[in-house]
């Protein structure tokens, strides 16, 4: 499942309307989602986007998706409606700096990104600024594989056209306007991922629905499980016997066992 | 090749980064701080890196110059290892830096004149023989077009008969050596697999031949050669794989002289075992077969032992002369 926290609904709306996301959480942040994707919606500043991060990192089963920090920025040079895929995060206040994924193409731009506490209106000489992306990325990093983690912003005010000019309507106007560029960001984003682990065959899916399996245990478990498909590619699940006494941690022990008398074909 | 080069600040405006930058004209260039805040960085996935490395251009503070054990050594009294890049072009599964590095970023260090200065002080701290190791946290000369590696710090030992340079490669990129004046004191050592491991296991290398046609090449126009079987694979139908393998080296080399001969079997650190094959848990030859021994993971011990001795003696009777080295660990 892919994250994204975004700071306003304005700014979520057309990804909402795009991927079909419904609200299924109200409260400490509204989370917008269907099976494949949601988006958070943090508020606006730092700490908003830090805590929304954090609180979205508590489902651990959205680690192996993308975590993109998406908004409006300012910028001091780029058009108005230009698409940015954030090479590094710096903290104005701190100065501390965070090296997001990047995804280069014609149709996007790579640069640095400043976040400030406040609205400003002397943009940075190479620098986007936003509010949000340092929080996010100060809570992601932590939690997810490089790989996974983006900041991609939407230009929405200039030197030529400042804040004063930034409304709700244009927000969303800009965000409709580039919603397939995004779409085609993650879905190239989405090829650069680790390797998932391999899904169990279906009639052994019933061992997870039958005993508690940790979040470690069903690594494990779809680890050894790969390994084994490696070593006996044209079997489908080891012949191991299971009693209904068996643990998540014995089930993981037989398995263990029985692949570790495998030879390897090399 | 790279698409995405972040450069420390303290290198930014080198002749040697901006010679590099030049190359990659489309690339993002990212400012940053330290290589360490990018190559060191806790989550971090090393297979999903390779698959497109990005480069950093990094300046190396200290420690440029480590000693390794003594079971490496080949015959010279002192021994030492340096680094001007770290990981590999290559992508050989069973490459021990896969375990090792967080990332799979490749980093140049472009401060030579200090790797140079750090040098002479340990040549000039000796008579006795002293030799250094550039291939083991990269290959040698896989970048050496980019790095000008061979450029920079092979004439530096051209005063000095009794210090060595070893550079372990299984490249062919060998063209700036060509046009060098050979050293006596430079070893070109490559690393030699059968091609039915290089095609399994070692991925984006060069072939077995395209190996051996540097290795004349390398060898006519003067420069001393030594092979280094390492590791050695105990894969399916071991013997009589390895048995045409060294008969096909020695065929290709005909009568050329070597300066020698190292063998070492497939072993790992624990940790690092242990990181690969969380890294590739569908990759045989990671997950079954190994045993610990003396906190390594390799075959078990008389295995070990038959393999090690059968190559000794095969090479032995294909080829008397050179010395062979069994290499013990050196991690």
């Amino acid at each position: 499942m892919n994250t994204f926290i975004v700071a306003l609904k304005h700014e979520a709306y057309h990804l909402i309307k795009k991927y079909r996301l419904v609200l299924a959480v109200h409260q400490p942040f509204k989370v917008y989602q269907t099976k494949n994707m949601r988006v958070i919606l943090s508020g606006v500043g730092r700490s908003s986007s830090y805590a929304a991060t954090k609180f979205a990192l508590e489902d651990r089963d959205t680690h192996h998706g993308l975590w993109i920090n998406f908004g409006v920025a300012g910028d001091r040079t780029l058009p108005i409606g230009s698409l940015v895929s954030v090479s590094k995060v710096t903290e104005d206040t701190s100065g501390r700096s965070w090296y997001p994924s990047i995804k280069q193409s014609s149709q996007s731009h790579v640069k640095e990104l400043l976040t400030c506490n406040t609205p400003i209106s002397q943009y940075p000489l190479s620098s986007v600024c936003d509010m949000e992306a340092s929080g996010f990325m100060d809570a992601v990093s932590e939690a997810i594989s490089s790989e996974h983690i983006h900041v991609l912003k939407l230009i929405s005010d200039n030197s030529s056209s400042g804040l004063g000019n930034l409304t709700k309507i244009l927000m969303k106007q800009l965000v409709a306007e580039n919603i397939d560029l995004i779409d085609f960001y993650i879905k190239s984003a989405e090829q650069n991922l680790s390797i998932e682990p391999k899904n169990l065959p279906s009639d052994v899916e019933k061992i997870f629905q039958e005993q508690h399996f940790t979040v470690t245990q069903t690594r494990q478990l779809l680890e050894l499980y790969r390994s084994f498909s490696a070593l006996c590619p044209e079997e489908t699940w080891p012949s191991i016997e299971l009693n209904s006494r068996d643990k998540a941690s014995d089930i993981i022990a037989k398995l263990k066992l029985q692949i570790t008398q495998l030879s390897p074909k090399l | 090749m790279y698409s995405i080069i972040y450069v420390e600040e303290s290198v930014r405006d080198t002749p040697q980064t901006i010679q590099i930058l030049k190359r990659y004209q489309k690339a993002a260039i990212i400012d940053c701080s330290h290589y360490g805040e990018l190559f060191n960085r806790r989550k971090q996935n090393f297979r999903t890196q390779k698959q497109e490395p990005t480069l950093i251009i990094a300046r190396k503070e200290n420690k440029r110059i480590l000693p390794i054990p003594g079971e490496y050594a080949i015959d010279a009294k002192y021994n030492f290892y340096f680094s001007h890049m770290l990981n590999c072009l290559y992508d050989c599964r069973y490459c021990f830096l896969q375990g090792m590095f967080r990332s799979a970023s490749h980093v140049i260090f472009v401060n030579y004149r200090d790797f140079k200065i750090d040098l002479r002080s340990y040549i000039e701290n000796t008579e006795d023989s002293i030799c250094f190791y550039s291939g083991y946290d990269c290959d040698s000369l896989a970048l050496d077009p980019i790095t000008n590696f061979t450029r920079n710090f092979i004439p530096l030992f051209k005063p000095y008969q009794h210090a060595f340079l070893e550079l372990r490669t299984k490249s062919t990129q060998i063209r700036n050596l060509l046009t060098m004046e050979p050293l006596p004191n430079i070893i070109c050592a490559f690393s030699l697999s059968p091609n039915e491991i290089v095609d399994k296991y070692e991925a984006k290398t060069p072939s077995l031949n395209a190996r051996l046609a540097a290795i004349n090449s390398l060898r006519d126009a003067g420069w001393n050669i030594a092979l280094r079987f390492d590791p050695i694979i105990f894969v399916d139908d071991f013997y009589t794989v390895y048995k045409q393998f060294f008969h096909h080296v020695y065929a290709a080399l005909a009568d050329r002289h070597i300066h020698s001969i190292t063998l070492g079997s497939f072993r790992l650190p624990k940790i690092f075992h242990k990181n690969m094959k969380r890294l590739y848990p569908d990759e045989p030859l990671l997950i079954n077969g190994l045993s610990l021994t003396n906190g390594q993971i390799a075959y078990e011990e008389n295995l070990e032992k038959k393999m090690m001795a059968w190559c000794e003696n095969t090479l032995k009777n294909l080829d008397s002369v050179t010395p062979v080295y069994i290499q013990q660990p050196m991690i």
